[in-house]
């Protein structure tokens, strides 16, 4: 352990196991109930693309197999529950919300229950099932478990898959823990904080409580992540090389999005082949014995995908015609620069906002109050961080400094990867991929570790605890805020 | 005192604070299947990229969805809602306007100014939520209520502001005197909890107001039915105190009784924090005594009446181009603070109305953008432009459009925005809305110096004839027969029913006729008032080889719907042949 570690550790004594371990397993449990409550809350398909997923996953757990070049549809039963329970898509419109009874069930709930199993499996409506050709990992593991209650009608097997996904942002929840705990070893209280704002991050809690890949994406990047930042601290081994093969292979059998984090993986070898000057061979047979391991994985996928849709990585939902956005309103072809400007724009306004929240279709934001106190938050961060690397600096503390290095690297790297691949798209589409906040939730450990160092740093030592109270009780408030009064007013009124 | 004993004393007196502005108030706030809670909502910019995707980037965006109904003269503004808890306490509603106007609040079991049973009446102090307290209504629950709010003393240019919520599916129906819009009014409704309950009761209801927890169990699967959703937030909030007090932070050393007592207040501050921000916790700021208002004719036959309001119903109307590039503001127009309607350049809003007579549209158009230029045009579909006017930024104007030629009929109104290409300011459409003259509507009791031919006769148990008019032709055969019946409701009725009224010769052969609902269709009956006399005004054409004779009018009310007469009585009470009543007339022709 290096200096600058041993003063900050100075100021936290290591809470007992007791507490530390207690409150990790409470805070898993409330996860898990934060997750039942907004899955409960979440009318049917108004997760982001939910219908699609669930189709997927349906098609598999139905025909036990995954979908062909002829199975491009959802099942009718899809498309007659979004009529019978009155939820295509709830637009942002007052008149497009869905009908309630006065009793126990809603209008139309007995029909919804009684649709014919038969309709699982036909597909006479022609709806599209426009995921049904994408990565198929989580449709897979989400198939078992809609297998496990085959006989529940709709609600109840779409319901069930929720479940799946939130025991998912559970484990999510745990390596975000592990990770920001090999981050700053020996400071058991930012851990749990880490923990805990990842457990109660408002989207996120909206985004695992759904049918949703995004939400396996999420577990597998932060896994990767995970192994990146022990590699850094305690080198690259060949258990930590197929770790690391691992998660990036699985997390493209689950989407594409993982590919966001090849800067860091670049530079983590880069930075150890540059260090072992007398085992650089040694460096570049475990960069290949991960990249053997994840293609191992994800091979027959990629291969699969080239035939499906005619591209290693999914794309046919433009090709197809399926974009949500279809009327560009600027053609940036030919304009790089103003692609840029409006790109970072989006990121610091828009994109920022739906991470933090823009529930439903991305039509259910909190009050503009709630973005200014993250937008503070976050400037006071940075400002924090700022002076934290600088410390570092000083204290020529490397392998710190390194690190916070490195997270920065994987925080911004699927930005700035993002950027340059929407570029290419605006190229040979003639649209953008359009961005959400969650494609970013990958990286929402690192970033939370980097955003708490950066606040704590700005405090005098003696309030640290009080200060991660504060912080735990801030997301708290937003969580059970964003689920009360932005979700259920915007759903149920 | 030692400073170990300070967060201790601090916490006593926060709590015991706390303790008393939640029992002072000890309000909780209602809901259920009307219309009696209404929570605004927060509106940021679309899902947009590729181009730049900010918070600031406002145009072309949403709609704000805050629309506004404006009030002034002798116009009522209410709606409906139903009660869902007793002990009906206090209504909470946004108002917007200039500071000192006076807004009169009732609260009525039926639209009808006779059946006030509290009223109120404040002062505007700021734009904001206003409070309307009167004795707790002990029995509320289930019951249907009319909240109405009136601004007399208020002008068309200085109009107090109601803020509504566009149409929504919670049932709410404003009212514009006598006639509906799609929407609700922002408002809320508070009751007084239980006594000895009220802190659970104001708990869960701020947390889980019970128009959720009904919903929640809809369109679930069966885990969810019943109070499970309620329950598990119950154990989430447990759970999160519990972890927040194991997993505490920082060194060991720290008291635990210091740790709990500093959640608790923290909790407590965090909650009137939050209470204050979202207005959950009803501590009345203008709390009236109130006790029921005399009853009072609602006609002013000197003003007109408002009978459609444009920015009310900016939602239901059709747009070009899309919806989304519609939105509301607030605009000054002469020195006085207007809500408007923000048009973009060459855009046509569309809304269906069905006029009455002797309807006028008044409103006022402003341009805010220095140096551009707009044009704003008025007209009926199909028909002329009936108003025109450029303004070049910054100009206002006010101006009155004259639709009577249009009474009675449906038609589709046209707002137009014309602009230059490349602008890309709106329009403001201040306050756009349809008045008429109301001169078919006088107090009832009739005065007795009402010209009027007594002939009572009473239709079904809420009609009632109460006298006619006629104007006969100087010569006869030919012209045609001017009559005015003069109707009146005892009590509200459900069904709009159809007036007929026949010529008769003299052996009963009926030479004309004329069958119509009332006012030419623009005042159904199931709006009409007891405080109110209905004059209905019809033209009986004669022929020109009409034989000579006597002729008398037969006159009755049909239900469309089955084509059966409403039973009618002569003033005795007998029923009338035929269902209907025959007036003699002075008619006689001279042919041979």
């Amino acid at each position: 352990m290096n200096d600058a570690t041993a003063i900050l550790n100075q100021s936290n004594k290591v809470p007992t196991w007791c507490r530390t371990h207690l409150g990790l397993v409470l805070l898993l449990l409330l996860t898990l109930l934060n997750g039942l409550l907004w899955s409960a809350a979440t009318p049917l398909w108004q997760g982001p693309d939910e219908d699609g997923h669930f189709a997927a996953t349906q098609f598999i757990a139905e025909h036990l197999r995954l979908p062909g070049h002829a199975d491009g549809f959802r099942a009718d039963e899809l498309v007659l529950a979004a009529d019978l329970a009155d939820t295509g898509k709830l637009h942002n419109h007052p008149e497009l919300r869905q009908a309630f009874g006065d009793g126990e069930a809603g209008p139309r709930e007995a029909e919804l229950r009684a649709l014919d199993p038969a309709r699982r499996t036909s597909y006479a409506i022609g709806a599209p099932g426009k995921l049904n050709h994408t990565s198929p990992l989580y449709y897979m593991l989400g198939a078992l478990v809609y297998r496990l209650v085959y006989d529940a009608d709709l609600q109840g097997r779409v319901f069930a898959v929720r479940l799946f996904s939130v025991a998912l942002t559970g484990l999510m929840v745990l390596v975000s823990y592990f990770l920001a705990a090999d981050v700053l070893p020996g400071r058991r209280d930012v851990a749990l904080t880490v923990a805990a704002w990842v457990s109660f991050q408002p989207m996120l809690s909206f985004v695992g409580s759904v049918v949703n890949n995004d939400i396996l994406l999420n577990l597998i990047a932060t896994a990767a992540i995970w192994a990146l930042v022990r590699m850094w601290r305690h080198g690259i081994t060949g258990r930590r090389a197929i770790a690391l093969g691992l998660a990036l292979g699985l997390g493209m059998l689950t989407k594409p999005l993982i590919a966001g984090l090849a800067l860091p993986v670049a530079w983590v070898f880069v930075r150890e082949w540059w260090r072992r000057r007398g085992g650089r061979r040694r460096v570049v047979l475990l960069g290949l014995l991960a990249l053997i391991v994840a293609l191992a994985l994800c091979g027959w996928w990629l291969v699969r995908s080239f035939d499906l849709n005619d591209g290693e990585l999914y794309m046919n939902e433009v090709k197809k015609g399926y974009r949500v956005i279809t009327e560009p309103v600027f053609d940036y072809r030919g304009h790089p620069w103003q692609h840029a400007v409006d790109y970072w724009a989006s990121i610091v306004g828009g994109v920022w906002s739906s991470y933090w929240a823009a529930f439903g279709w991305l039509d259910t934001p909190a009050a503009p109050a709630y973005y200014r106190i993250v937008d503070t938050v976050m400037l006071l961060g940075i400002l924090g961080l700022v002076v934290y690397s600088f410390w570092l600096i000083r204290c020529r503390a490397w392998v710190e400094t390194g690190m916070t290095f490195l997270l920065v690297l994987v925080v911004l790297s699927p930005v700035v990867m993002m950027h340059v691949y929407d570029y290419t798209y605006w190229i040979e589409y003639g649209v953008g991929r359009g961005l959400q906040g969650r494609y970013f939730f990958g990286q929402m450990a690192a970033l939370f570790v980097l955003l708490l160092t950066g606040l704590l740093t700005l405090l005098p030592r003696q309030w640290h605890g009080a200060g991660h109270l504060g912080l735990r009780i801030a997301m708290v408030a937003a969580n059970f805020y964003c689920l009360l009064w932005a979700f259920l007013p915007r759903y149920y009124l | 005192m030692s400073r170990q004993s300070l967060p201790w004393i601090a916490a006593l007196v926060l709590a015991l604070a706390v303790s008393c502005v939640l029992a002072g108030a000890a309000y909780w706030r209602g809901t259920g299947p009307g219309a009696p809670l209404q929570e605004p909502m927060h509106y940021v910019d679309q899902y947009r990229y590729p181009r730049a995707w900010t918070r600031t980037q406002l145009a072309p965006g949403l709609p704000d969805p805050t629309l506004f109904a404006a009030l002034y003269g002798p116009n009522a503004v209410g709606q409906q809602f139903r009660s869902c808890c007793d002990n009906l306490a206090l209504m909470r509603v946004w108002l917007g306007g200039a500071a000192g106007q006076q807004v009169a609040f009732s609260l009525r079991t039926s639209p009808d100014r006779a059946d006030t049973i509290a009223w109120a009446a404040i002062q505007l102090v700021r734009d904001g939520y206003h409070d309307f307290t009167f004795p707790p209504l002990p029995d509320s629950a289930g019951q249907i209520y009319y909240l109405f709010f009136e601004a007399p003393e208020a002008g068309t240019d200085e109009a107090v502001a109601l803020r509504v919520l566009p149409g929504d599916r919670v049932g709410g129906v404003p009212l514009l005197n006598e006639f509906t819009a799609a929407g609700n009014l922002n408002f809320a409704a508070y009751h007084r909890g239980r006594p000895g309950g009220w802190l659970l009761d104001a708990l869960a209801e701020q947390v889980l107001p019970r128009t959720f927890a009904a919903r929640l169990r809809q369109y679930k699967p069966g885990f969810f039915k019943g109070g499970t959703f309620a329950g598990l937030l119950v154990a989430m909030a447990v759970g999160t105190f519990i972890w927040l007090l194991v997993a505490w932070p920082g060194e060991r050393r720290l008291a635990w009784r210091r740790g709990v007592i500093g959640l608790a207040v923290g909790a407590f501050g965090l909650g009137i924090l939050v209470a204050a921000a979202t207005e959950v916790v009803a501590w009345p700021r203008h709390a009236t005594v109130t006790s029921p208002g005399p009853a009072q004719a609602m006609i002013n036959n000197d003003g007109s009446a408002l009978v459609y309001d444009l920015l009310l119903s900016l939602y239901p109307a059709e747009k070009e181009p899309e919806r989304r590039f519609f939105s509301t503001t607030w605009a000054e127009v002469h020195g006085r603070r207007l809500p408007c309607i923000a048009a973009p350049p060459n855009s046509t809003l569309s809304y269906g109305l069905r006029l009455p007579p002797e309807a006028r549209l008044q409103l006022g158009v402003t341009l805010e953008a220095v140096g551009e230029w707009r044009r704003f045009e008025v007209g009926i579909a199909g028909g002329d432009t009936l108003f025109r006017c450029e303004l070049r930024g910054p100009e206002e104007m006010l101006a009155v459009v004259d639709l009577s030629d249009y009474g009675g009929q449906d038609v589709r109104l046209l707002l137009r925005t014309v602009g230059r290409e490349g602008d890309t300011s709106p329009g403001l459409w201040c306050v756009p809305q349809v008045e008429s003259a109301r001169s078919w509507l006088l107090p009832f009791p009739l005065s007795a110096d009402v010209n009027v031919q007594q002939q009572r006769a009473a239709f079904g148990d809420a009609l009632e004839l109460l006298g006619y008019r006629l104007e006969t032709p100087q010569s006869m055969p030919g012209g045609q027969v001017k009559l005015t019946l003069y109707w009146h409701a005892r009590q509200r009725v459900s069904i709009d029913y159809t007036v007929f009224v026949h010529l008769l010769d003299e052996a009963g052969e009926m030479r004309s006729q004329r069958d119509s609902q009332p006012v030419g269709g623009a005042y159904p009956m199931t709006i009409w008032s007891p405080e109110n006399v209905i004059l209905d005004h019809y033209l009986v054409p004669l022929d020109g080889d009409a034989p000579s004779g006597r002729y008398r009018l037969a006159i009755g009310l049909y239900d469309l719907a089955t084509m059966q007469r409403l039973p009618a009585f002569d003033s005795a009470g007998r029923r009338l042949e035929g269902d209907r009543l025959l007036l003699e007339t002075p008619l006689k022709s001279t042919l041979p």
